[in-house]
Formats: C-alpha cells, sequence, structure tokens
C-alpha cells in the first residue's frame, strides 16, 4: 500500500509542477504580448490629467481630450525633447461641429413642369430608429407643402400667382378672401432650371428642397492630431490602413487654398483624394456655392483637410406620408410667400441650396408613403444631403437621391461636451441638448423652426454641448475637405489599452431592466452622438492646421511611447517607462502611466432614459443597467501577481493537502505491522530484526521518493527556465521529505508492538458492564470506542473539504485581484483548466489514497459483519453500523473545516469555498460508502441468498 | 423422539469447495441428516474433513456443492431450504433460530463482552422483550463466571473468555436449533463441562444440538454421534 501511496504522491508533485509550469509560462506569453499597447504615457497640462474617479465613471467622450488646460505647439516639441521619447502624438477635441437637420435630408418637390399649378400636400414625416431596443420614432415633422413653378422667371410675389386659385383653411364659411392662412413651407421657383456644369452629376430634373427639421447639433465630434505621428503609432498597432489613411492627412495638410489641397493629394491612396483629384475641375463651381452661403469670395475660403470617420451609429429610417392638402386650390392667399427661393434672408427663407433635377413622375391625388434608409444624415459630418421626394411624385425610381460628391463642408460653429452624471454617479439624460439654431450665417434665428407645427423629438442625450466652444464668422469660416475615410477596428485588442475614445468603438450594452431582469442588449449609438454608446469623433484634422482653425493651444493630451523598451512584462521595462515619464514630470507636465492597462467593464444605472415622443413630449423613465468597457490603468501587473501567485497557492495547497493524507495512510498502514510485530516479538525477533525487516519492505518506495527529490532538485536549478516558483518546488522538496520522514519513522515504530497485542492489560476490566438497550445505544457505544479509526476518518475528511475548499478560494481570491479588466478575464479563462487539472489531480488522487486508507480497515469490517449476520443483522443494518461513525466524521471534519475556512477565506468568498468544502466532505462520504459496502458484499459473498 | 419432525434436515448434502482453477474438491459425500428438538448430536471427523463448512452450510453463510439443508422450526413458523430463503428470512433464522459457536469465537473486539453476547438483539424482533433477553445474557455470561467481564472489550478477553461469551451469545436466545464448532476447545475442563451441562439444558428445552469437536468431554455427552471423512 505504501508503494501505491508513494507513487501517487510522487505523480502529483511531478504532473502538478508540471502544470503548473505551463500555466505559469502561458500567463506570462499572454501578459507580454498583451501588456504594452502602441503608447505608454499619456501627458497633460498641469492639473488636466483625467482623475481615477474620472476613469471609472461611466465613460466620458471629453475625459481625457477635452480639458481646459491645452497644451501647445511649443509644449508638443518640449515633449518630443525628452530623452527617451520615441513618438509624442498629440490629440486634442476641435470640438463638436453644429450641423442643421435641414441640410441633411429634405423633402422635394420636382419644378420641372410634371406638376401642374399649385399643390398642397399634408407631409407626415417620421424618423425610426433602432438602437437596439426596439423600433421607435425619434424624429418627427408634420407640415404642409405647397409647390408652384413658374415658367416667368423668378417669383417676384406668389401673391398674384396664387390669389385667383386660394383655398382657405380651414374652408371658408363664408366667401372672400382668407388672411390668416399660416402656410408653413413654400417650394416656388422657376422651372425648368438648367443645371449649373458643377451640378452634372444630379440626375435631370429640379427640385426645390422643402426645409425639414429643428436643426441639432450632430455627433460629428472633431479631433486635431500629429497625423504622422498618428500614422506611426497605428503602424506599431499593425492597423496599417488606418496609418495609410492618416498617412494621406499628413500628405495633405496644412490648409490652404482648394486648389492647393487638392494638388497635394496627387497620388494618394483614397478613394475621396483620387474623387477630389478628378472633381479638380469642377470644384471650382462648388466652392462659389458654398462661398455664396456666407457671402464671401470663394478665393478668401480656406480648406481644410480632414480625415472623416464612418461613424456607425443606429439606424434611421424616415416615412414620409403625403396626402392631398385640398383639391386643387382654387384660392389662396399667402401673407408672406417667399419671393425667391435662392434668397436665404426671406421671411421663411430657402437655404440657398443648389437645385436637383428630379425624374418625370406624376403627382399622385391619394395617400402616397416613401420609406427611406437616412441612416448617418443625421450624423457624422453632415456632408452632402439626401432629398426625399414628396411620395407619389416619381414613379419607378429610387426615390432616395443623394448628393455628397463634393466632399466640402463649412465650419460655422463647434462646440465642447460635458457628461454630466447624478451625485450617486448614475448616469441621467442630459437636461436638454442646445440646438443649433442660430448658426447659419447672419441668421441668429431660423424662420423655419417657426414653420414646423409639430415639435420635433430626440433621442435621448447624455452630453451637453455648451456655448463655450468656438464660433466661426461668416469672414473666416473654413472649409473642411474631406481627404479619406477612417474604418474603425472592429474589435478591440487587449494590448495595453487605455482608449482615449478617439480611436475605438467599445460596446455599451443593457444588462439589466430597472427590475434587475438581466438583459443582455448592446446600444447602439445615437445618431446625435450624445446616447449611451461611445462613438469615434467624425473626423481628424491635422495639427498643421490648427492655426487656420484658430487653435492656439490645440492638445489636450499627447500619447507618448517610449523607447527601448522591450517586449516582455518586467520590472526593467516598467522602469524604463517610469523613467521617462519623471522625466515629463520634472518638466511641468501631467502625466499618467497607460503601458500595462487594460480595458475593464463597470456598470451604471441609468435613470432616465427617452424611450419615446412622437407626441412631442418626452416620455423618459429608468432604463436599467448598463455595462460599458474603460481603461484600468497597471492591469497586467495586477493580472500578473494576482493569477501568478494563485497558481502557485493552489498547487502548493494541493502538494500539503496529499502530502498530509498520505501522512494518514502512512499512519494507519502502521498498525498491522504493530500487530505483526507482536507474532513477531513472541517469535523471539529482536526490535532491530523487524525494523530491518519494515525498512526492507519500504525499499521500493523510499526509492520511489528518492526518484521524486531528484527530479523536483532538477526543476529547482532551472525554474526561471521552466516556468516553475521556487516557493512550490520548495514544497514539493518538502512534501516528499516529510513523507519519507515519515516512513521511516513508522517503519521503526511500528517495530514495537502494541500493549494490546502482548495483552499487557488483558485482564483489566474497562467499560460499563451494563448492556446496551437499545441497537442506537449499541451503535453510539461501538463508534466511541473505535475513536482511532474515527479520528483519522474526521482528519481525513477535514483536510480534504479545508483542501477543496483553499482550491476554489485561490481562485477566487485571484479573480478578484486580478481585476475585472479583458486582460484579467483572458488570463483568468486562460488558466481555469490548469486550475481544474490540478483539482481534477488532488481529486483523484485523494480518492485513491482514501480508498488505500479503508483497505486497512477491510479485514476488520469484514469480520465485524460476518459476526452481525451471524447473529442475525440484516444486510441492510450492516451499514447502518457504519453511519454513526461516518456521521460523527463527517460532523467533526465539517466543523473544523469550516472554522478554518472561515478563519482563512474572506466573507465574500464563503459561499463557493464552503460549497466546494461540502462537496469535498461528501464526495469522501460517498467513496467510503461504496467502499464499505463493497467490503460488506464480500463478507455476504456465497451466501445463499 | 422419532416421532417427532425434525427440526433440520440434509438430504444428501455435498460439503466441499471449488478451487481457483475451477475443479471441485468434495469433503463430504451425500450427506442425509435429521435433527430433531431435544437430542444433541456429535459431528465427529479428522480435522479438515469438512466439520466446520459443514456447520459454516447450515448457518448460512455458505452453501453446499449440492443437496438440500431444509429448517422446520418446531411451530412451523419458518419453513423451508437454507438455499431458498430471502434476505430476512435468513436474517431472522440465525437471529431467533439458530445458535451458532464458531471455532474462532467471532467477537467485535471494540464491544464489550455483554454487548457481544447480546449482539443478536439489536438485529431485529427477537422473541420475547429485549429486556428480558438481556438479562438472560448476564444471567448466563454470569453463570458461565464472566460477571466481572461483563464491561472488557472483547479484543481484551482471553480465548476461554470469548468462548464463553461466544457460547453465551449463542445460547441465550432459546434457538431451536444450535451448531456448535469446537464450543469447548479454549475451555480448561471444569468450564467445558459446566458448557455441556448448558447445552444438555438447552436439549432438554427443545433445542435440536449439533456439536463438532474432538473435546472426549462433549463425544460422552451427545444422544448419537454422525462421523464424516474417513478413519
Amino acid at each position: 500500500m505504501l508503494r501505491l501511496v508513494a507513487g501517487a504522491l510522487a505523480l502529483t508533485l511531478v504532473v502538478g509542477l508540471t502544470v503548473q509550469a505551463q500555466a505559469t509560462q502561458r500567463l506570462r506569453d499572454l501578459v507580454d504580448r498583451s501588456w504594452r499597447g502602441t503608447y505608454d504615457l499619456v501627458v497633460s497640462a498641469p492639473g488636466a490629467a483625467p482623475s481615477s474617479e474620472a476613469l471609472s465613471a461611466p465613460l466620458d467622450t471629453a475625459a481625457w481630450t477635452s480639458s481646459a488646460d491645452r497644451l501647445s505647439t511649443a509644449d508638443l516639441d518640449r515633449i518630443r525633447a525628452v530623452s527617451g521619447v520615441e513618438v509624442a502624438a498629440p490629440l486634442g477635441d476641435l470640438g463638436v461641429r453644429s450641423v442643421a437637420n435641414q441640410d441633411a435630408v429634405m423633402i422635394g418637390y420636382p419644378a420641372d413642369g410634371s406638376v401642374e399649378g399649385p399643390r398642397a400636400f399634408d407631409l407626415e414625416a417620421r424618423v425610426h430608429t433602432d438602437d437596439g431596443l426596439g423600433r421607435r420614432p425619434v424624429l418627427g415633422m408634420d407640415t404642409t407643402l405647397i409647390g408652384y413653378f413658374s415658367d416667368d422667371g423668378p417669383i417676384e410675389d406668389a401673391r398674384p400667382l396664387l390669389e385667383d386659385q386660394a383655398v382657405c383653411d380651414p374652408a371658408p364659411p363664408e366667401p372672400g378672401p382668407c388672411t390668416d392662412v399660416e402656410l408653413p413651407t413654400l417650394a416656388l421657383g422657376p422651372r425648368g432650371r438648367t443645371p449649373e456644369p458643377a451640378q452634372r452629376e444630379v440626375p435631370a430634373g429640379t427640385y426645390w428642397a422643402a426645409p425639414w427639421a429643428e436643426p441639432d447639433p450632430q455627433g460629428n465630434r472633431m479631433v486635431v492630431v500629429d497625423a504622422a505621428a498618428e500614422a506611426t503609432l497605428l503602424d506599431l498597432g499593425g492597423n496599417t490602413a488606418a496609418a495609410d489613411a492618416f498617412r494621406v492627412l499628413a500628405q495633405s495638410s496644412p490648409a490652404g487654398s482648394l486648389s492647393a489641397v487638392v494638388d497635394r493629394l496627387s497620388g494618394a491612396a483614397t478613394e475621396e483624394a483620387r474623387a477630389l483629384v478628378e472633381a479638380k475641375d469642377r470644384l471650382p463651381a462648388h466652392l462659389q456655392i458654398l462661398a455664396d452661403t456666407t457671402g464671401r469670395s470663394a478665393e478668401s475660403l480656406s480648406a481644410v483637410p480632414m480625415l472623416a470617420t464612418s461613424v456607425g451609429s443606429a439606424p434611421l429610417s424616415l416615412e414620409v406620408r403625403a396626402k392631398p392638402y385640398r383639391e386643387p386650390a382654387t384660392r389662396l392667399r399667402i401673407e408672406q410667400a417667399p419671393v425667391d427661393p435662392r434668397d436665404p434672408t426671406g421671411p421663411r427663407g430657402m437655404l440657398g441650396l443648389p437645385t436637383w433635377e428630379l425624374p418625370t413622375g406624376g403627382l399622385a391625388t391619394q395617400e402616397d408613403v416613401s420609406t427611406s434608409d437616412v441612416s448617418g444624415r443625421f450624423g457624422g459630418l453632415g456632408l452632402g444631403v439626401t432629398v426625399i421626394p414628396v411620395p407619389g411624385l416619381t414613379t419607378g425610381q429610387d426615390p432616395v437621391l443623394s448628393y455628397d460628391s463634393p466632399r466640402l463642408s463649412l465650419v460655422q460653429e463647434t462646440r465642447t461636451l460635458t457628461r454630466p452624471t447624478t451625485a450617486d454617479g448614475n448616469l441621467a439624460e442630459a437636461a436638454g441638448v442646445e440646438t443649433a439654431s442660430g448658426t447659419l450665417p447672419g441668421r441668429p434665428e431660423v424662420a423655419v423652426a417657426r414653420a414646423l407645427p409639430a415639435s420635433t423629438s430626440r433621442e435621448s442625450a447624455y452630453y451637453a454641448a455648451t456655448d463655450d466652444g468656438r464660433r466661426f464668422g461668416t469672414g473666416d469660416a473654413p472649409l473642411l475637405v474631406s481627404v479619406g475615410t477612417l474604418v474603425p477596428e472592429p474589435d478591440t485588442d487587449l494590448a495595453g489599452i487605455a482608449p482615449l475614445l478617439t480611436d475605438v468603438e467599445l460596446p455599451t450594452t443593457l444588462v439589466a431592466d430597472p427590475d434587475g431582469t438581466p438583459r443582455e442588449v448592446r446600444l447602439q449609438p445615437a445618431s446625435t452622438g450624445f446616447g449611451l454608446a461611445n462613438q469615434m469623433p467624425a473626423a481628424y484634422v491635422d495639427a498643421a492646421s490648427a492655426a487656420t482653425l484658430g487653435l492656439e493651444r490645440p492638445f489636450s493630451t499627447v500619447r507618448v511611447r517610449v523607447a527601448d523598451v522591450g517586449e516582455d512584462l518586467t520590472p526593467e521595462n516598467l522602469a524604463t517607462i517610469d523613467a521617462v515619464a519623471q522625466q515629463l514630470k520634472d518638466a511641468g507636465f501631467a502625466v499618467t502611466t497607460v503601458a500595462a492597462s487594460s480595458l475593464s467593464p463597470r456598470q451604471f444605472q441609468v435613470v432616465s432614459y427617452r424611450f419615446d415622443s412622437t407626441d412631442g413630449e418626452a416620455h423618459t423613465g429608468p432604463l436599467g443597467t448598463v455595462r460599458q468597457l474603460g481603461p484600468e490603468l497597471a492591469a497586467s501587473q495586477r493580472v500578473s501577481a494576482a493569477v501568478g501567485s494563485a497558481g502557485t497557492a493552489q498547487a502548493m495547497t494541493v502538494t500539503a493537502l496529499l502530502t498530509g493524507l498520505a501522512g494518514l495512510c502512512i499512519l494507519a498502514a502502521a498498525r498491522p505491522r504493530r500487530r505483526r510485530a507482536g507474532v513477531l516479538a513472541l517469535q523471539g525477533w529482536t526490535r532491530g530484526a523487524t525494523v530491518r525487516r519494515h525498512l526492507k519492505e519500504d525499499a521500493p518506495t523510499l526509492m520511489v521518493l528518492a526518484l521524486t527529490l531528484a527530479a523536483l532538485t532538477a526543476a529547482g536549478a532551472t525554474t526561471a527556465r521552466i516556468g516553475v516558483e521556487p516557493p512550490l518546488v520548495a514544497v514539493g522538496l518538502g512534501a516528499t521529505a516529510v513523507l519519507a520522514a515519515a516512513i521511516v519513522t513508522t517503519a521503526v515504530t511500528a517495530a514495537r508492538p502494541t500493549t494490546a497485542d502482548t495483552r499487557e492489560h488483558a485482564t483489566r476490566s474497562t467499560g460499563p458492564a451494563r448492556p446496551a438497550r437499545t441497537a442506537a445505544a449499541l451503535l453510539t457505544r461501538w463508534t466511541a470506542r473505535t475513536w482511532p479509526r474515527l479520528l483519522t476518518g474526521a482528519a481525513y475528511r477535514a483536510a480534504v473539504a479545508v483542501g477543496a475548499g483553499l482550491l476554489v478560494a485561490v481562485v477566487l481570491q485571484a479573480r478578484r485581484e486580478a481585476g475585472t479588466s479583458l486582460l484579467a478575464g483572458a488570463a483568468v479563462a486562460q488558466d481555469l483548466p490548469f486550475r481544474l487539472a490540478l483539482g481534477a489531480l488532488a481529486a483523484v488522487v485523494g480518492m485513491i489514497l482514501l480508498v488505500q486508507l479503508h483497505r486497512v480497515e477491510g479485514d476488520t469490517v469484514r469480520a465485524e459483519a460476518i459476526v452481525l449476520l451471524l447473529a442475525g443483522w440484516s444486510r441492510a443494518k450492516l451499514m447502518v453500523r457504519h453511519l454513526p461513525t461516518l456521521a460523527v466524521e463527517a460532523a467533526v471534519a465539517g466543523l473544523v473545516a469550516g472554522l478554518v475556512l472561515v478563519l482563512l477565506t474572506p466573507a465574500v468568498d464563503l459561499p463557493p469555498v464552503v460549497g466546494a468544502a461540502g462537496l469535498g466532505l461528501l464526495l469522501t462520504l460517498l467513496i467510503t460508502l461504496f467502499t464499505r459496502r463493497a467490503q460488506l458484499a464480500r463478507a455476504w459473498k456465497g451466501q445463499p441468498a | 423422539m422419532t416421532a417427532i419432525a425434525p427440526v433440520l434436515t440434509l438430504d444428501r448434502v455435498q460439503v466441499g469447495y471449488r478451487s481457483p482453477d475451477g475443479g471441485t474438491r468434495v469433503l463430504i459425500e451425500g450427506l442425509d441428516l435429521s435433527l430433531h428438538p431435544g437430542e444433541i448430536v456429535g459431528l465427529w471427523g479428522r480435522s479438515g474433513t469438512g466439520k466446520s463448512s459443514l456447520i459454516r452450510h447450515l448457518a448460512g453463510l455458505t452453501i453446499p456443492l449440492a443437496g438440500r439443508i431444509r429448517y422446520r422450526s418446531p411451530d412451523g413458523g419458518l419453513d423451508g431450504d437454507l438455499g431458498g430463503f430471502a434476505a430476512e428470512a435468513l436474517a431472522r433464522y440465525r437471529r431467533e433460530h439458530l445458535g451458532y459457536v464458531d471455532q474462532s469465537c467471532e467477537l467485535i473486539g471494540e464491544l464489550s463482552a455483554l454487548d457481544n453476547a447480546a449482539i443478536w438483539v439489536h438485529g431485529g424482533p427477537v422473541a420475547g422483550s429485549p429486556r428480558d433477553a438481556l438479562d438472560t445474557v448476564r444471567t448466563q455470561l454470569e453463570r458461565l463466571g464472566l460477571g466481572h467481564r461483563l464491561g472488557a472489550p472483547a479484543s481484551r478477553l482471553s480465548g476461554g473468555e470469548a468462548q464463553r461469551v461466544a457460547i453465551v451469545r449463542a445460547l441465550a436466545k432459546h434457538p431451536h436449533l444450535v451448531v456448535a464448532d469446537e464450543p469447548t476447545g479454549h475451555l480448561d475442563a471444569t468450564t467445558a463441562r459446566e458448557v455441556i451441562a448448558l447445552l444438555r439444558e438447552h436439549a432438554q428445552a427443545g433445542s435440536a444440538i449439533l456439536v463438532a469437536s474432538h473435546d472426549p468431554l462433549v463425544h460422552a455427552t451427545v444422544d448419537r454421534a454422525v462421523r464424516v471423512g474417513e478413519d
């Protein structure tokens, strides 16, 4: 039996050490691969670094990049001059660009002569979205459209044209002119306008677009970077496509005349660059149109190259329902019709937009509906316009006509974002998102807002666009020129990420309803850009254009990559980074070390969410619990330490546990030896001769242990290379030595016969002279008198329970200490099979040892069973005889294990730890029951029944 | 005496064992035997001729190679082949009807002499009250000179003491059938005579007794004897 015990322990040590070495190596590989991103430090102006509270709060787009204290180009040069700085990539929010919705989607009326006379329509337009929580309207417009075109050139006054065909609303109760009709929208103009050369890419036919909706600022955050440095960082991260896009931005910068920018784009690889180069001859006409809107000359517009991002947001669909307002009008009075729709200063001013052509079509006289995908039109940069014809006015063609080829857009104003939270850290809807009203050149308030009878509704907004941004007057409004598109990476890497919310889109997920019901819904970014879900910037502008944008101190942060840092997470590499960080601090900057960071989920309650507002009123309520990912600094060190030490602790626990169990087996095996020693003593054997006989029997066992010692010693000599922690080797060596010593000791002590064997006290009467009056009393008495066996069993079970609990406790502790970062999750998941392997090894070897322990008692159990059988005990009752023993052993073991685990385990881990302990205890009881059953079965084997 | 129905009937019982190689070694061939209430039957034969094996068959611990062993209690409450008894019937047979004395005594070391002798009381329902049974056990132990050793663990008893405990354990239940294997093997002559007298009392009370022994005192006591094996 001892050979089996020693063999099992040796196997445990060797296999356990191998498993742990593998686990350690895999952990090192993971951490070394993940600990460092493309930048190691984030440098800010003094006092401008985000606090740890800000980093752990619900993600704030502006946390890193919108500080009031900013850095200048000179500051950037000082940072780059610091020894050890390999790359310094600056970053700064330019702000949120205000875009009016009416510039994005319009409802058009044909002006090609296909529709005769004035026509009036009731239009009901609804924009629906689905951010993951179901389809619902977020924007609405109910209006009336009256269209009329003349062949007589620009309409000087609509009234004479319509006076003979007027209608009143409501229908006039009495004849006579109506004077109080509010005409929301007019589409008037010269028929058959010939497109200018620059507009030849639009379809044939002519539209006048109807104003759409109340303007909103859109999710079009713009960021200033050093495009060349950005490309370097992206190359380091392996994102070559994005790096190439930034190289085009660098190539086309700085800002200048449009022709100069386009000239610099020659040979650039992006689709936008090629289109601009090809359209070079037509661009002056576009430029003139834009210049006209600001009342400036085309030459005075300064073109700023930018890199747009394909910002994803929740899909938006527009449903337009058109009904005849009345039958063709017979009498219509218009009090204040626009005189010239191209005049932006008119009372209900058309926006001075270029004209578009419309395919010929009929005019419906009944209700018509069209549905169009307008995703992206109410978000992003809002470049270009989508025109939705009045339903029924087109036949057989896609009603959606997009116009966005020039990729030119004027920046009139930018605003700064803030993200308010409640005092308890929950996220509430912002009090209101300021609209961009008043942003039109020379138009502090846009008249079209009054022309919309039904108020718009919006998606929930959690940012406020403040007024302390920058406004560009009509004289210096820069012209954005899109030279490329940056496609965000769909998945983020674990690598050292401390995202500044500029280069990745991180998931936002609803994980529970307000009542706690689990959900798992990934939320899409709102089209406004101010929703719950994080959204990338809409555009990047090179720092070389900062002066044109009026930015004196353009940067909020500078990402620094430190030179001469190795690939592995080592104290030396961290020290190199720290040294550079210290130099930067000494230079007066605030520095945050983001090397070894990872992303970590954090949850927060959203106490206010706008679900629906189709009736113009906001219907808000609690949304529930939302999970987002955010940066966790120094995660790699934490993960490495926690998971690594947990593995070592678990392996040491397994070793100590099985050594203890093996020791109990050795002690149990000594009992029959001592009985045999009594027989040998009666035959004249000296104690020395008996000891020698025992040692001879144990020689193979000791040999196994000696080989194990040698193997462990060899492993200890190469711990660094094979990834084994020295303490683990030391414990293994100690366990082997202890076991060998125990075997030798018992070999010696078992050579001395017990007093019972010599019957030294054979005449002594012990115990009560009263018979047990009941079976229960008998079993109780019996159990009490077998206390040595009972003690051994209780000790064994307690050891197993404590061991099982500790195995779970170290894993739980590791998980807790490793944190909740993605790296921690990956490390724990990767480590779990090793922990399970060690646990399984402990369980299997523990079972083997327990069976061995029971084998020692087998003869006694069988002899007892024979006696009981002959006394008329049933087979079922034979097993009952063992139950009190098991109950007492389990109770004692449970009590001891519980006390030990309560002392060693944090309260938060107690339930699973105690559960594991209970499971271990139960397992030992089952093994004992099955073993006893087998032993008893042998006792009645051969009986008649 | 022969008019009374036998308690135990052996019909062409073949005693032996099967060797590991599959062969069969027969020790007793075709034994026919009837035991009647009130008689003491001796089972003689040299060592290794199958006496103990036969007695273990009668205790229901093993089954014979061939033949039938039928037990019928005088009141007819338990009647049938031992080989056909269900587990519960077999347990009842041992607990109430059979007094069994093994040559190695078979005591439980951790229990006292008193508890060992009375252990059948706790195996299930017994005739009469358990308290009376326990009193009987105590009385018989005291009669056999073990009054001062009642509480001693069996592991601390001498061979003679253990054998007396085993005999009391077998007889205290007033069984209809007693099978004893060398019941006086560890006893001095005085105690052996006491045990034999005890056996005779039980026979006179109606028990049928089968004794395997080499003890001349026992040989002189039996009503008749059966010899197994060759002389």
